[in-house]
């Protein structure tokens, strides 16, 4: 009995590891005068449009800049996080942003792998065998049986 | 000419191993073992041969020999010694070739002693290795020689030959073009090798696991013959990994360590199927069964190293570790056809050959724990891939370009790196077979109070509020609590002898299980580099502000003053570099001096981060805008990043526990 609460304990902890693939929402609310760091904010979430695999706040080029400018106009004008990122999109098409929007067959990369990772608990639970009825708990108080297990691990 | 002897040398190799692969076949279909030993011989011939040829092009790269066309693409006068010598893996031909010695190197395992006692899987598996030589070779000699020189005629007309064409003379440039600078760092020196050494060292497991399949020999006996060789390519790979992220870290400057670039990926994963073929082959061992599950391991993780080199030589895909203009693609795509297919095939064709898998109860026990790890680890895999092809099939599909960062990568992988630590956690506690529930119990009554110290001191010392990262601290905590309890209780038991006493009494668990406290040592470094992950993923602060000379930044409660900035040029590279003064309270921590090189010749610049280091937290700051018309100005992004030394110490700690566990056993079982 023990031994199936420690196994459900088990799955129960695997189900809110996984919970986690749950989208979280992003962050909202500007102040003013943008700073650095809220515009880095934003173009964290964004790719740079002409270099390939470089994400827009590290990016050291000219063009680069001037999208950063373009952001730090964009929120001095009162823009919130989602349309400016709205405005990229319609720019440069969903390849600027670092996370595919969940949309579409986008939604291939979101359930994907938790069906795949599911699949695979179910499959590997069925594939072992039902342990039997009682078969671990007969020595297990037995001091002298407990020490031969320890040595034996420890020879393995 | 000496480069001409270099091209003659490899052409020799090509030439053997197309006769050893000729001379093989003959062998196996008249079951001649003289045959075997005229390709055994041929394959150790090989190995000269290639080394004589890679020796040529180091000889030529330190020598400044311009007028050879690979020397003069990736090497220049100004270049040190060191950085000429890594120049040989700094370019496609070079690497290339590197590729084919390192092939060279590791096909002489097969005509070890232990293997060549196995008659019937030793001809099989060199046929593997004449299989990957004639076409690794074949690149060297046909597709990418290194050894091609730059001709002249007199008409003025130009031409690149290895040998001296028709009235044509040599033309030998003044300078080289030299390395890309983003590759001139010490990390040139052991990276890319380490990486190299990683996917190669699994050639003798491959190697093995065809000719066991094409055999059908049952007894398990190739896991047996590449154990060492899998923990040996593991530990390189490892390395690889770990060193290109301290490499990004230092260089790349956007003070993070792995960016989730398809060829970081490309060799990610390979380590992971490896690492779940490493924990599996345990319970061939063990439960004897299996066989499947591992013989489809080796075979998908050797199909990884291929696709990896594929994806990084082929051109397919632009980043920083490709080189631009290449033709080798389509052969590329040829050999990972071949291997891919042909093991995949093999493994279909013997499914039934290797039979079901003994069965294992479901519980608490090692073996279970470690199916789920398997499974996770292949789940982290199976992201990975989704990752890198989903751009193409959106592509394809929908004509939707996507792209699939970090971001998504970090969400999906994140919960499974987390359920991996706690697996690694619990599994010490268990034994083979069913663990009695009582023998947990004590343990868990002393150790998960103990874990739980881990978080409650972070939270109220450290000051840190992330729910998410005190949880995975809590993890880590526990898996190197769990360990290390293990570990003292078998090292006690040392020091209860007669003769026991400290220190040695600390080397007494791995002498006499060196395998399983290797592995558990091996674990700790994981767990140690896990720290380092946590704190960078969960933990980073970051600042971005524009400062006049005398202003400061704050993040926290440390404080960094830019006092100034300085210019200098040498030779062709101009490197203008800040100050930053760290006050933490109020109490001088010392400078920061973040630069950024301006390469004139090559029109590049590079960033060089500013760190300082302690086994808490980094200082990393980066020089993001700067003008000489305003001297006193510049833009700083600046970030905190705790517990970042520890993803190195941890690197170092693996990489111990994976020696001891490699050791030769003396006869008596002990080291």
């Amino acid at each position: 009995m023990k031994q199936h609460k420690l196994i459900q304990i088990f799955v129960l902890s695997l189900f809110v590891c996984l919970s986690l693939f749950l989208p979280v929402e992003a962050v909202r609310g500007q102040t003013d005068i943008p700073t650095d760091d809220d515009v880095n904010r934003i173009a964290k979430q964004l790719y740079c449009p002409v270099c390939e695999n470089v994400p827009l706040d590290e990016c050291t080029t000219e063009a680069c800049q001037q999208w950063r400018n373009l952001i730090r106009q964009q929120l001095s004008d009162g823009w919130t996080e989602d349309e400016i990122l709205a405005y990229f999109v319609a720019q440069f098409g969903d390849k600027v942003l670092g996370e595919p929007p969940r949309r579409g067959l986008n939604w291939v990369l979101y359930l994907i792998p938790p069906l795949v990772i599911l699949t695979g608990i179910i499959l590997l639970i069925n594939r072992l065998r039902r342990p039997k009825v009682d078969s671990t708990n007969v020595e297990e108080s037995d001091p002298y049986l407990l020490q031969i297990e320890q040595d034996l691990n420890e020879r393995e | 000419m000496i480069s001409s002897f270099g091209y003659m040398t490899l052409a020799l190799a090509f030439l053997l191993s197309f006769y050893g692969l000729v001379i093989l076949i003959f062998g196996l279909i008249q079951e001649s073992p003289a045959f075997f030993e005229s390709a055994r011989r041929a394959l150790v011939l090989i190995f000269p041969l290639s080394t004589a040829g890679i020796l040529v092009l180091v000889f030529l790269l330190l020598t400044d020999r311009f007028d050879v066309a690979y020397v003069y693409s990736v090497s220049s006068r100004e270049m040190p010694a060191y950085l000429k010598l890594t120049a040989l893996w700094g370019g496609q031909e070079g690497s290339l070739l590197f590729w084919s010695w390192l092939l060279s190197g590791f096909s002489l395992g097969f005509s070890s002693r232990k293997i060549r006692k196995e008659s019937d899987l030793f001809p099989w598996a060199m046929l593997v290795a004449f299989i990957l030589l004639i076409f690794f070779l074949g690149l060297n000699v046909f597709l990418a020689t290194p050894f091609e020189r730059f001709w002249h005629f007199t008409d003025g007309g130009r031409v690149l030959s290895v040998f001296q064409p028709r009235n044509a003379w040599t033309l030998t440039p003044g300078d080289g073009q030299g390395l890309n600078p983003l590759l001139r760092h010490p990390g040139m020196i052991w990276h890319p090798p380490a990486l190299y050494l990683g996917f190669v060292g699994f050639l003798i497991p491959f190697g093995l696991a065809a000719a066991t399949l094409i055999t059908k020999r049952r007894d398990g006996r190739w896991i047996e013959l590449s154990r060492t060789w899998i923990l040996i390519a593991w530990v390189f790979l490892s390395l690889g990994l770990v060193l290109g992220m301290r490499w990004a870290y230092d260089v790349l400057g956007w003070g993070g360590y792995w960016g989730w670039d398809p060829v970081e990926i490309a060799a990610l994963m390979p380590w992971l199927s490896a690492t779940a073929l490493i924990h599996t082959a345990l319970l061939q061992k063990k439960a004897n069964g299996f066989q499947r599950w591992n013989l489809s391991l080796i075979i998908l993780t050797f199909g990884l190293v291929i696709f990896g080199t594929f994806i990084t030589r082929s051109g397919v895909l632009s980043s920083v570790h490709t080189f631009a203009g290449s033709n080798i693609g389509p052969a590329m795509f040829v050999i990972m056809g071949i291997t891919s297919i042909g093991g995949l095939g093999l493994l279909i064709y013997r499914w039934r050959d290797f039979g079901p898998s003994q069965e294992i109860e479901f519980g608490f026990s090692r073996e279970v724990l470690t199916l789920f790890s398997n499974l996770v680890l292949l789940s982290i895999l199976m992201v990975c891939f989704l990752g890198v092809v989903y751009p193409i099939f959106s592509d394809l599909l929908t004509g939707t370009q996507v792209t699939v960062g970090p971001a998504w990568y970090e969400r999906i992988t994140g919960p499974l790196f987390t359920l991996l630590l706690s697996l690694m956690g619990l599994c010490p506690l268990a034994a083979w077979g069913l663990t009695r529930l009582n023998k947990i119990r004590q343990g868990l009554t002393i150790l998960l109070p103990l874990s739980l110290l881990v978080p409650l001191l972070i939270w109220l010392l450290g000051g840190v509020n992330n729910f998410y990262a005190l949880a995975a601290l809590w993890l880590a905590g526990l898996a190197a609590i769990v360990i290390s309890w293990e570990y003292i209780n078998a090292a006690r038991k040392g020091l209860a002898r007669p003769d026991g006493r400290l220190p040695g009494a600390l080397w007494v668990p791995f002498r006499r299980n060196h395998r399983r406290y290797g592995g558990m040592l091996v674990h700790l470094g994981i767990v140690l580099m896990s720290l380092g992950i946590i704190g960078l993923e969960g933990l980073q602060q970051e600042t971005q502000l524009r400062l006049e000379r005398g202003e400061s930044a704050s993040i926290g409660a440390y404080q960094y003053t830019f006092e100034g900035i300085e210019r200098f040029t040498e030779a062709e590279t101009t490197t203008t570099q800040a100050v930053l003064t760290i006050l933490y309270q109020g109490q001088p921590e010392g400078a920061l001096y973040p630069s950024r090189e301006v390469y004139s010749n090559l029109g590049m610049a590079v960033t060089i981060p500013g760190v300082k280091s302690n086994l808490s937290l980094d200082h990393y700051a980066i020089l993001v805008d700067w003008q000489p018309e305003l001297p006193d100005e510049a833009t700083f992004r600046i970030f905190v990043n705790p517990l970042v030394n520890w993803l190195w110490i941890g690197s170092g700690v693996l990489t111990l526990g994976t020696i001891i566990a490699v050791l030769p056993k003396s006869r008596n079982g002990r080291l």
